[in-house]
């Protein structure tokens, strides 16, 4: 004797769809996976997340992590007196003004001017656009000691323009000046290369709009293009800054290196390096790597900011 | 301010895109420049705008020439199917863009900017919205807000190019109605761009029909629908069916059979013809005279059933409209068919 409706053995037709103990209810149940999915992880119909992301996170501990980890490793068994000593030196100190300055002032030297040639290259059509548009490259493609040869060879007080330069007083190589240049030079496809395809998508409806309102050109270029330009702008200024910092194969040669007055922090780790000051080397390398991390970071708050204010419409 | 097109002409490389339009706009009238894509009707609405430079023809503002005046100069309000928003600045700075733009001497002063800002947030019903960004509103308050960003600097004739295009069937429907009404209360001259025959039959004052660059009827929304005047229109317009007919001495034939047009005016031509017929105008009866032919085909829509006819000695299929609830005729059956209105177009 059974009891009914309760253990007595369910027919389907006992069943409304739906209910539980329908096979079709308890089916996603079952297959629902039960393995390590992080609370974060939202279901999607998109698979392979988990895979990509352990990926990731692999690669980019191995490829990028790993290496400064070791850095800031070695740098913090030198003690922080000792860390501080060095970091303080006034050579390294002068270094690292001169490597932080002229980055920071040929990345922002090159944003009016970058932002110029992307213009005409994306908005105009004028016989050589592809040639010119193809040269912008050049300063990625070239080893950049050959860069630097060449930049040394025009700007030299012998050169084409360094003894132009001279006839008026001026000397360029050998001078941060000279840094600075190199550093234009190699920054220029940064800027270009970010903000060109942005450019590019740029709604022409809204310079329209803006011209119907009655804005004139300049007023509609400034208050409508470049706050859309913005980001990308940004984006290329922080690439052409950190490039900058790190740069030395073209900046040795047209720096002329003295001491002081046009050393790069770059090849004052190597000097230190040459001379087996090992803690020395890392040490500027590691105070090096804060203040370009802390930059960078700086730079997409301010994005990540603006993105969230503006959105995408 | 009252508008006048004469002989506008533009063409883009080696296309024509305008041959020759003249169009007289009267003050306050709410105009639709009707057509399928490719008619010209946006180029001729951004010849007027300013936002390109016609190759021929002159068009007055208020009887004073404008063919030569740039965007600026001209005080149009343009509002852009895709709304173009400036989503870096907020509905109050998107509105008031224009005022801010202005030179000092003629810029109105703060205080007065953000009172116009609260008197047209009022307007497009969106009081309070001023300090939200544009991706935080809806597709229809984007357009709204689109508007009183144009209507901002007082312009003397507004532009709307496709506004409702990129918004779904309902809002759609509501905006209309909205701008309708909003029409009447502010009383701009306005042209506005359209696809949608329906948006600009029950909108518009009066409906320019456009086609290949050229106008092919303009009238009031009656006019163009009740009595297109090419076969184009017809076309275009509202349903219908093109009948091969043949005048003989006056008088369509389809067939050996002759059809009889009651309002028709007399035919000052003979031979090969076009006859248009919408479905609404095709009258059936089971005797009689008529133009007779034999039910092929069914078929309910909604509150209405289509019949299909074929009439006798062709292979043209002629459609009624009738009531759902009136008892239908079966596949086959003979009718007689009264043709109350058509258009007959030699050729």
């Amino acid at each position: 004797m059974t009891l009914p409706g309760f253990l007595s053995p369910l027919s389907e037709q006992d069943l409304a769809p739906g209910e539980p103990g329908d096979p079709a209810r308890q089916l996603p149940l079952k297959a629902r996976p039960m393995t390590l999915t992080a609370p974060f992880v939202k279901p999607s119909v998109l698979p392979g997340f988990r895979l990509t992301i352990i990926f990731t996170l692999l690669y980019l501990t191995a490829i990028v992590l790993l290496p400064l980890g070791a850095l800031l490793f070695r740098a913090s068994s030198l003690g922080v007196s000792e860390l501080f000593a060095l970091a303080f030196d006034s050579r390294t100190l002068s270094a690292l003004e001169l490597s932080f300055l002229t980055s920071f002032a040929a990345a922002a030297f090159n944003v009016p001017f970058g932002l110029l040639i992307a213009w005409v290259l994306v908005r105009y059509d004028f016989p050589g656009r592809r040639f010119f548009d193809a040269i912008i490259d050049l300063p990625f493609a070239l080893p950049t000691a050959v860069a630097g040869i060449a930049l040394t060879a025009l700007y030299a007080p012998k050169g084409w323009i360094g003894s132009v330069a001279a006839v008026f007083g001026f000397k360029i190589a050998f001078t941060p000046l000279g840094v600075f240049l190199a550093l234009v030079f190699v920054g220029l496809p940064f800027i270009v290369r970010t903000v060109q395809p942005v450019l590019a998508e740029v709604d022409r409806e809204l310079e329209e709009a803006a011209a119907t309102l009655g804005a004139g050109r300049l007023r509609t270029v400034a208050s409508v293009v470049l706050p859309v330009l913005s980001p990308a702008i940004l984006t290329g200024f922080a690439l052409a800054f950190a490039r900058a910092v790190g740069e030395y194969g073209s900046v040795i040669f047209i720096a002329g290196n003295i001491p002081y007055v046009s050393e790069i922090a770059p090849l004052l780790i190597v000097i230190k390096l040459e001379e087996f000051d090992y803690a020395g080397a890392t040490a500027v390398a590691a105070i090096m790597l804060t203040i370009s991390f802390g930059t960078l970071l700086l730079i997409n708050l301010i994005q990540a900011r603006a993105r969230a204010r503006y959105g995408h419409v | 301010m009252e508008l006048d097109i004469r002989n506008l002409t533009k063409t883009f490389g080696s296309t024509a895109a305008l041959h020759g339009v003249d169009l007289k706009v009267a003050s306050g009238e709410l105009l639709a420049l009707l057509g399928p894509s490719g008619s010209g009707k946006t180029t001729l609405l951004r010849c007027v705008a300013g936002l390109e430079i016609p190759s021929g023809g002159q068009i007055l503002f208020g009887g004073e020439d404008a063919s030569f005046k740039s965007v600026q100069e001209r005080q149009i309000g343009f509002v852009f199917q895709h709304y173009a928003l400036f989503k870096h600045l907020t509905i109050a700075d998107n509105i008031s863009y224009g005022l801010r733009v202005r030179p000092r001497r003629t810029r109105p002063s703060a205080a007065a900017i953000s009172d116009k800002v609260e008197e047209l947030l009022a307007l497009i019903q969106l009081s309070g919205y001023g300090g939200r960004y544009p991706s935080q509103l809806s597709g229809g308050q984007r357009q709204r807000v689109a508007l009183a960003r144009a209507l901002a600097v007082e312009p003397r004739v507004l532009l709307l190019d496709e506004p409702f295009g990129a918004l779904d069937a309902k809002v759609r429907r509501e905006l209309r109605l909205w701008l309708r009404e909003f029409h009447d209360r502010t009383g701009h001259t306005t042209l506005f761009v359209t696809h949608d025959q329906e948006e600009a039959l029950d909108l518009a004052d009066r409906v320019v029909v456009m086609s290949n660059g050229k106008i092919e009827q303009e009238g009031t929304p009656e006019d163009v629908y009740d009595r297109p005047a090419t076969p184009f229109v017809f076309d275009f317009i509202g349903e219908s069916v093109r009948l091969d007919v043949r005048v003989d001495r006056g008088r369509p034939f389809v067939g050996q059979q002759e059809v009889s047009i009651p309002k028709l005016p007399p035919l000052l031509f003979d031979g090969p013809a076009k006859l248009y017929v919408r479905p609404e105008h095709v009258a059936f009866r089971r005797d009689g005279d008529g133009l007779w032919a034999t039910v092929v085909s069914l078929h309910r829509s909604g509150s209405s059933r289509r019949i299909g006819f074929r009439a006798d000695g062709t292979e043209a299929v002629i459609e009624a409209l009738t009531p759902a609830d009136r008892e239908p005729p079966r596949i086959g059956d003979r009718a007689a068919l009264e043709i109350r209105a058509a258009g007959l177009f030699s050729g």
